[in-house]
């Protein structure tokens, strides 16, 4: 989370990483990273049009027009769209892969899949 | 909002005061001076108890402070970047006491905004330290008085939120055991030194902390550059693998194969039922998870299940070497769910484990020999091996029970009251139980257990692969190896990143001042770390003996056992220190140091060091050092690296 | 044959690493076990905590295959 929010924001802060890590404990005593599948469902309910699907896959957040309202968190499956007080517009991972680099466990990994071109 | 001081170059900047009395919260801009000259954590500890502490403050009264201090590094990118440092007058050794802990919450605090957090007082009624960013109160603790630690975590943030980092005391530091610790994270320990024990005197519960903010460092590029390349550079390491597997626990079998491992209560050093509390039997046996603390990929946390017969199924994280060892194979268990089960009792009821493995042990061996019986505990026995006795007793020591009593000072006040010998086996030095290592056939730690400014603790200074490489039959320049240690050890805990890391993957000192400057900014050097370091160990030695007034070497003795008693079986059987090597031992040590004969540090030593004011202050009361016939030695900044390294 | 001796931290010192900074290259006469080899190079395994061959705890008396990687692992310098 740590390399997530320096690499968008320059900034050691995990509260500001687009991917997050469950603690389940005392029972069971497990860990579940949460990362954004690129499901689209964001950019279906986002309002603004504020959220667009790159060539990639990767769902980007147009930040002059986002106006933060939130409304693609409760669709969000994994809950990895995160805000923060100190920005107007909602955080959203855009697959820059740094997270996999890192991690040790392979508990986050990248899987590639064919996708169709949106038109 | 209220005020929120923007830190940079590491620190998050703000430091709270808080008269837990009054209830009285102040903020304050965090004093960047101060952390550089004393480097935080550890360092900055001692220097504010040095300053305000009154010298006859009782370590359980209202003049004691409790201090939390996250440390520059903590929070930052960097490996195993997630300690906080505890800090007040020990209740256990009446000197300077400092105990950090991993997990989250070092980071966390950081994350809110506080640097350090210093508490002075007693508040009228159970209550917890609650900061959510900006906000800081003191909160009714009431419904959570009397819950274990293992307990009353989720019960808070169930209460609060799975997003706050709490940090709790059992009913043994709300009792007064001296001895008591802090749990965090579902088993991790700010465990030694009775940290546990001055919160409760001060009927501070709980630690409750959310932060979404960041810390500014002083060149985040570099940093993320170097700190990268070492992350990519480890993951390989041939260390890392059998870490991330074992934890700790991998090397029960080592210090068992080298006879020094602690055998019913150090009685001797080879414990003949070893497998059955190996790193192996653990991973076989308990494991559940691994666990890491924030911004480590060793992840050496093992969260574990312990099982035992009639038992309900207990969750812990552990037991680490030192609980497997000291709850192990020194209290005579054979199973590793005995060990477990041991391990989660102690850190429910708040009670470091190693002190923990220590008093019970000794109690154990005073029931043996006929010292205490069962009248004394309540109609139950006290036998090797017994999760049941050993469970009863802890219970009867919590609660200060009968003899429970004479055992919640740990095991050198126990002894006083049971006399008869006793104190010969009570293995501590100035009130602090022992490490799990035998030291008796490795003299350079047992010196390390002697000079230790925090008493019998392996944290400063670790020589068993260096006495095994200069001779175990050999004291003779042990000294200036365990100097060495004692000043870049207590660095980390000056940092508040996890020496484990740092230490057991080839990063040189250097890389770690490099990572250091790139935080802060500071533009420091190795021997000017090293410099700041015993400039701190020196302080500490100042404010123990100020406030234990007698020569030094007083207090720097283990007990008889470490040269009367020769290892009666295993490996080293036959084999042991005279009192002759012990004081040529602490003879080097002191002339390594540039104190005098008698333990008592030097003017020039101290005008060396800038701690002046240290040297007027025990001049007072005659105990400054007598001046240096050869002057300030030269071993003392000597960067020593030892063959073994 | 040939193994191959990974060892880090205390040991990497002692091992005297020859393929890269952790690694050392032996060529073993016949069939031998880590034991012996470990003698044949002069490290102590005194100074072994943890031996690990392909993923699997071995022992000193286990003999390896030829193109093996014998890692050892030195105790914590305090845990």
């Amino acid at each position: 989370m740590q390399i997530c929010a320096i690499g968008h924001y320059q900034e050691t802060n995990p509260k500001k990483a687009a991917l997050k890590i469950e603690a389940h404990f005392p029972q069971p005593g497990v860990y579940k990273p949460k990362v954004c599948t690129q499901c689209g469902k964001c950019m279906e309910i986002c309002p603004e049009g504020a959220i667009y699907r790159r060539d990639d896959g990767a769902y980007i957040v147009l930040i002059e027009k986002c106006t933060n309202c939130g409304e693609c968190i409760p669709v969000c499956k994994p809950g990895v769209v995160f805000q923060h007080r100190d920005l107007q517009h909602v955080i959203i991972c855009d697959n820059c892969f740094k997270c996999t680099e890192l991690c040790n466990t392979g508990a986050i990994t990248v899987h590639t899949r064919l996708v169709k071109e949106s038109k | 909002m209220t005020d929120r001081f923007t830190g940079s170059n590491g620190l998050a900047g703000t430091t709270l005061r808080i008269n837990l009395t009054t209830g009285e919260i102040k903020r304050y801009p965090t004093d960047e001076k101060l952390m550089r000259e004393w480097f935080g954590g550890r360092g900055v500890v001692a220097k504010i108890l040095y300053d305000e502490v009154p010298r006859d403050a009782d370590p359980l009264g209202p003049e004691n402070l409790f201090i939390i201090s996250a440390g520059v590094m903590s929070g930052c990118f960097i490996p195993a970047g997630a300690k906080i440092g505890f800090g007040s007058v020990s209740p256990l050794t009446n000197g300077h006491g400092d105990s950090n802990m991993g997990g989250h919450l070092g980071p966390t605090l950081k994350f809110a905004g506080y640097d350090l957090v210093i508490m002075s007082g007693i508040s009228p009624k159970p209550v917890y330290l609650f900061i959510d960013d900006d906000k800081v109160e003191l909160r009714d603790a009431s419904q959570y008085w009397g819950m274990g630690s293992l307990e009353c975590e989720p019960a808070m943030k169930k209460d609060l939120g799975e997003d706050f980092e709490i940090a709790t005391i059992g009913p043994a530091g709300e009792n007064g055991i001296r001895f008591s610790c802090i749990t965090h994270d579902y088993g991790r320990q700010a465990g030694r030194t009775g940290q546990g024990a001055v919160m409760g005197s001060k009927k501070l519960k709980a630690i409750a902390v959310r932060g979404t903010g960041g810390i500014n460092v002083h060149d985040l590029n570099k940093l993320t550059e170097q700190v990268t390349a070492i992350i990519k550079r480890t993951q390989t390491h041939p260390n890392m693998a059998p870490w991330q597997k074992y934890g700790t626990a991998f090397f029960i079998e080592w210090s068992n194969d080298n006879a020094v491992i602690p055998t019913r209560n150090f009685q001797t050093t080879y414990f003949e039922d070893i497998k059955g509390i190996s790193g192996d039997a653990l991973v076989e046996k308990c494991l559940i998870t691994h666990k890491a603390c924030f911004g480590c990929w060793m992840n050496c946390g093992k969260y574990t299940k312990a099982v035992l017969p009639g038992k309900e199924t207990v969750y812990l994280e552990g037991p680490e070497y030192e609980t497997g060892a000291l709850c192990g194979s020194n209290l005579g268990m054979t199973d590793i769910n005995q060990v477990a089960y041991l391990n989660w009792l102690m850190d429910n009821v708040g009670m470091d484990t190693m002190s923990g493995g220590g008093v019970v042990a000794f109690a154990m061996e005073c029931f043996q020999r006929g010292l205490i019986t069962t009248d004394h505990l309540e109609g139950h026995t006290l036998n090797w091996g017994s999760v049941e006795d050993a469970e009863h007793f802890i219970d009867m020591v919590v609660h200060r029970r009968g003899i429970g009593e004479y055992f919640s000072g740990g095991t050198k006040r126990a002894a006083e009251k049971i006399g008869r010998g006793s104190e010969k086996f009570a293995m501590q030095v100035k009130g602090q139980e022992m490490s799990g290592y035998d030291g008796r056939y490795a003299p350079g730690m047992l010196l390390s257990y002697m000079t230790c400014d925090i008493g019998a603790h392996h944290n400063r200074s670790w020589t068993i692969t260096v006495d095994m490489a200069e001779g175990r039959d050999k004291v003779e320049g042990r000294a200036k190896v365990v100097v060495y240690l004692q000043h870049i050890r207590p660095l980390f805990d000056c940092w508040c990143i996890c020496r484990l890391f740092w230490g057991e993957l080839d990063i040189e000192p250097e890389e770690i001042v490099e990572s250091l400057n790139h935080i802060t900014g500071w533009n420091i050097d190795a021997a000017e770390a090293f410099k700041t370091s015993e400039k701190i160990w020196n302080l500490v030695r100042c404010h123990y003996l100020e406030r234990n007034k007698a020569n030094g070497r007083t207090f720097d003795y283990p007990p008889a056992r470490s040269w009367e008693d020769k290892i009666p079986t295993g490996p080293s059987a036959g084999k042991g220190l005279t009192k002759e090597q012990i004081e040529t031992m602490l003879d080097e040590y002191y002339a390594c140091r540039g104190w005098d004969n008698d333990g008592n540090p030097s003017r020039e030593v101290l005008h060396d060091l800038k701690l002046d004011f240290a040297a007027d202050n025990i001049e007072k009361i005659g105990l400054l050092g007598k001046p240096l016939a050869n002057g300030i030695p030269a071993v003392r900044g000597e960067r020593y690296k030892p063959k073994a390294f | 044959m040939t193994v191959f001796i990974r060892a880090g931290g205390q040991l990497r010192v002692r091992l005297k690493p020859d393929v890269d900074h952790y690694t050392r290259k032996v060529e073993v006469d016949g069939e031998k076990t880590i034991g012996e080899i470990l003698k044949d190079i002069s490290l102590d395994p005194a100074y072994v905590a943890l031996i690990h061959v392909d993923g699997k705890i071995k022992d000193l008396a286990f003999k390896p295959s030829n193109g093996q990687t014998i890692t050892l692992q030195p105790p914590v310098s305090g845990g």
